[in-house]
């Protein structure tokens, strides 16, 4: 089972999938191919991972436990 | 089977549970059933800090508790998130910067902002100070980049 959170105003939104689910693969992928095309970033979290565990990601993958949507940065 | 319509599929550690319906116009579709337990109200900024607090470790996580602040070290020096438009950094010894860095596009709630900061500061430093404005205390703002990072 995996989870991807998209930061946004209601703190984030998420999409789950399971491996052995088709349907709900393929949906976190084509979610996951959206996300890209906004510039997003996207940061793959192990279970019971911390920050500095996280690996910054460009291909969805499946057997990710967390996979965290940021957006890009700027001077403020 | 679960119920007349529904087939168990698999049961994961936190209660939850992912269930197929086996009839009907729904037949062959799964659908992830969460323990009541899990029904509890949380505003923006509650489910922001959540999520923020699983990526802090022990020291940044109470340091978020008790202050609303967290420091991380990087190649480049310490960096206090916390105070949107006044992130503290301290290239090194007797040296301190203000920064403003903000995620773009539509305002987020406050942990969410420092999620987002955390981890491109974590992974990508270089690039955060790139895109930083910055100050000396109690000086005036300069665009970005910060000294040191053009």
């Amino acid at each position: 089972m995996g989870i991807m959170r998209i930061l946004d105003a209601t703190g984030d939104t998420t999409v789950t999938w399971s491996v052995q689910d088709a349907a709900t693969r393929e949906r976190a992928e084509a979610v996951f191919e959206q996300m890209l095309k906004k510039r997003h970033l996207a940061f793959a979290v192990p279970e019971g991972g911390r920050a500095e565990d996280a690996e910054r990601v460009r291909t969805f993958d499946p057997d990710a436990a967390e996979i965290i949507w940021v957006r890009a940065i700027q001077g403020g | 089977m679960v119920g007349a319509d529904l087939q168990f599929v698999e049961r994961f550690e936190d209660g939850r549970q992912l269930l197929r319906f086996t009839e009907g116009v729904l037949a062959g579709r799964t659908v992830m059933a969460f323990p009541e337990s899990d029904f509890i109200y949380l505003s923006p900024y509650e489910r922001a800090e959540r999520l923020l607090v699983t990526l802090l470790n022990p020291d940044q996580e109470q340091a978020w508790r008790s202050t609303k602040t967290f420091r991380i070290t990087t190649l480049y020096g310490t960096v206090e998130l916390g105070r949107i438009f006044d992130i503290g950094y301290w290239p090194g010894a007797d040296v301190e910067l203000r920064l403003c860095v903000l995620p773009q596009g539509k305002r987020l709630p406050e942990p969410d902002i420092w999620t987002n900061l955390l981890l491109v500061l974590t992974h990508d430093p270089r690039h955060f100070f790139t895109v930083a404005n910055w100050r000396r205390p109690h000086g005036q703002w300069y665009r970005a980049p910060v000294p040191g990072f053009e």
